[in-house]
């Protein structure tokens, strides 16, 4: 094919049909809907920070909150401030109000993670342990981390697994962990007051009630980390908590080490509640003062019943507290689907 | 392959650039990504792009929606000694449809309580049980129903709410947007307390 034309007309038509090309299709779905819990990570530009704003989620009725400077918050939770006399550095804002929580606690993952453990073999290797980076991310590129073992015999380090120059597959890995933590309420001893009664240096009521300062809503947490409270603590803990979700950041190839997630990163996030929460301790019913003994005989015009009061003081006051180690055995909370 | 690949300089013959665009032709127009949902038949006729409507919204069960001082709600069910039960409104169940078949219009309930001084309000389900702890669908009208409030204490122990959606109101008068609490279908259970009263625990079936 032949074609007579000037430089300028052909190179209009290049531009026109270059003009018409379909370079890709994207569906776009709008109202898609997301789950209460949903975690959204975006880029601040103005405060060049990641942030995440949190799908409204529900504890009892309530909507939980996410602590965060008083500055920055959404102009619902500044009218609500203002409304009620509010004035502090950091406020709770309410999830409803849409807040956004900047990603501050991250942990490293991967190439160049922190030893998690250190262990030591029967021949006297100390092995250093790292956190495994997930098969998900290892597929996308990020370095897994060295394995480094001390050989006791020879007193040389292996380190194995660290790439370095060209070869290095750096793409970082970040996480921070989103925890649920809804307080409860504690026992707690509380003196009675019965002239009536005088068998015991005090006698006590076990009650149950929020510790000071705690809060009425569930609040989202940030960690770089997050150990559940051990078993043996999660009775006595004035809290329960539920693990949220993970926020991943991947960096983009030949990342340098130590580097904090910025716009380039690409983030991804586990989820691990997708439901509005109940919330509820197992609160014994009201059990009133404990019950002391009293030996009355009537002997020596009353005289011989303060007597036996005053010998069965100690067992009284033992007898209270171990009644009162026996009911707080079972006061726990636990959270359920709504 | 960019417009700068085939633009040619003054002077310089077109002829090669023509015959180079006639060769890249099938590249420069297949289109270079989709997203999900979108898929490309390729016929030799051309080329067709396929979108599909799949990600369709989750419609939850009891899903509250206001209108004009009113809301309604979606249908639900709540489990009640395990049979499950459809909340009334003024004795018409949430879909419309009556026990012997004939239908309804869907009945709402008004919202004219409003807002709290923090401006929300709860469109709740209500369970109210009889003093000795059941519930009693044959003799008590809407023993299982919605109502709106605007604050979380029921009127009695007997009186079990759960809500179902918060209501957050521009100002006294308007309602902005609502936010879905309960997404299921329901079980209910009265626990009788020491006293007179009790604890209602609404769960997830």
């Amino acid at each position: 094919m032949f074609i007579k034309t000037t430089h300028r007309r052909w190179n209009e038509m290049v531009a026109e049909l270059f003009a018409q090309r379909i370079l890709s299709v994207t569906w776009q779905s709008e109202g898609q809907w997301r789950h209460p819990w949903h975690v959204l990570p975006t880029w601040n530009d103005e405060q060049e920070r990641w942030e995440v704003n949190i799908k409204p989620g529900f504890v009892n009725h309530l909507d939980a909150v996410v602590n965060i400077e008083s500055k920055h918050a959404p102009a619902e939770t500044k009218e609500r401030m203002r409304r009620h006399g509010i004035d502090a550095p950091t406020v709770d804002a309410w999830l409803s109000e849409s807040p956004m929580m900047p990603i501050t606690n991250m942990r490293k993952i991967g190439g160049d993670a922190d030893p998690e453990a250190t262990s030591v073999s029967t021949d006297g290797n100390i092995s250093i342990s790292y956190e495994k980076v997930p098969p998900f991310f290892l597929e996308l590129g990020v370095a897994p981390p060295p394995n480094i073992t001390l050989e006791a015999e020879t007193l040389t380090t292996q380190i194995s697994g660290v790439l370095s120059g060209r070869e290095r597959p750096t793409r970082l890995l970040r996480a921070c962990e989103l925890v649920l933590q809804q307080d409860r309420e504690v026992a707690m001893l509380e003196p009675v007051d019965d002239p009536a009664q005088f068998g015991s240096a005090m006698n006590y009521e076990v009650v149950y009630s929020r510790l000071p300062r705690s809060r009425e809503r569930a609040i989202v947490l940030q960690t770089a980390r997050y150990v559940p409270i051990p078993d043996e603590l999660l009775l006595m803990e004035p809290r329960t908590q539920l693990h949220l979700a993970t926020v991943y950041f991947v960096s983009p190839p030949l990342a340098e080490f130590e580097s904090l997630p910025d716009r380039k990163w690409t983030p991804y996030v586990k989820h691990r509640v997708f439901w509005n929460l109940c919330h509820r301790s197992n609160i014994p019913e009201r059990q009133g003062p404990t019950q002391i003994l009293t030996l009355p005989t009537g002997l020596a015009g009353g005289v011989g019943d303060l007597i036996n009061s005053l010998l069965l003081m100690p067992t009284n006051d033992s007898a209270n507290q171990m009644l009162l180690a026996l009911r707080n055995v079972m006061i726990e909370g636990r959270f359920w689907t709504i | 392959m960019s417009p700068n690949d085939y633009t040619v300089k003054r002077g310089d013959p077109v002829q090669p650039f023509v015959e180079k665009l006639l060769r890249d032709l099938p590249k420069i127009f297949q289109p270079f990504t989709t997203s999900a949902n979108v898929r490309l038949q390729r016929t030799p006729h051309g080329v067709n792009v396929v979108a599909h409507d799949t990600a369709k919204p989750y419609v939850p069960r009891f899903f509250v929606a206001t209108s004009n001082k009113r809301v309604t709600v979606g249908a639900g069910y709540v489990a009640i000694d395990q049979v499950p039960v459809m909340p009334t409104i003024k004795g018409v169940p949430l879909d419309g449809v009556m026990p012997d078949g004939k239908t309804k219009p869907i009945p709402t309930v008004g919202i004219t309580a409003g807002p709290n001084e923090d401006l929300r309000s709860f469109v709740c389900l209500q369970v109210t049980v009889t003093p000795d702890g059941r519930v009693d669908l044959e003799n008590q009208k809407d023993a299982v129903t919605i109502v709106h409030t605007n604050t979380m204490q029921p009127p009695s122990s007997l009186i079990g709410w759960q809500p179902l959606a918060l209501l957050v109101w521009r100002d006294k008068e308007n309602v902005s947007r609502v936010h879905q609490i309960v997404m299921h279908n329901l079980n209910h259970r009265f626990r009788r307390g020491a006293g007179a009263g009790g604890s209602h625990f609404f769960w997830a079936v």
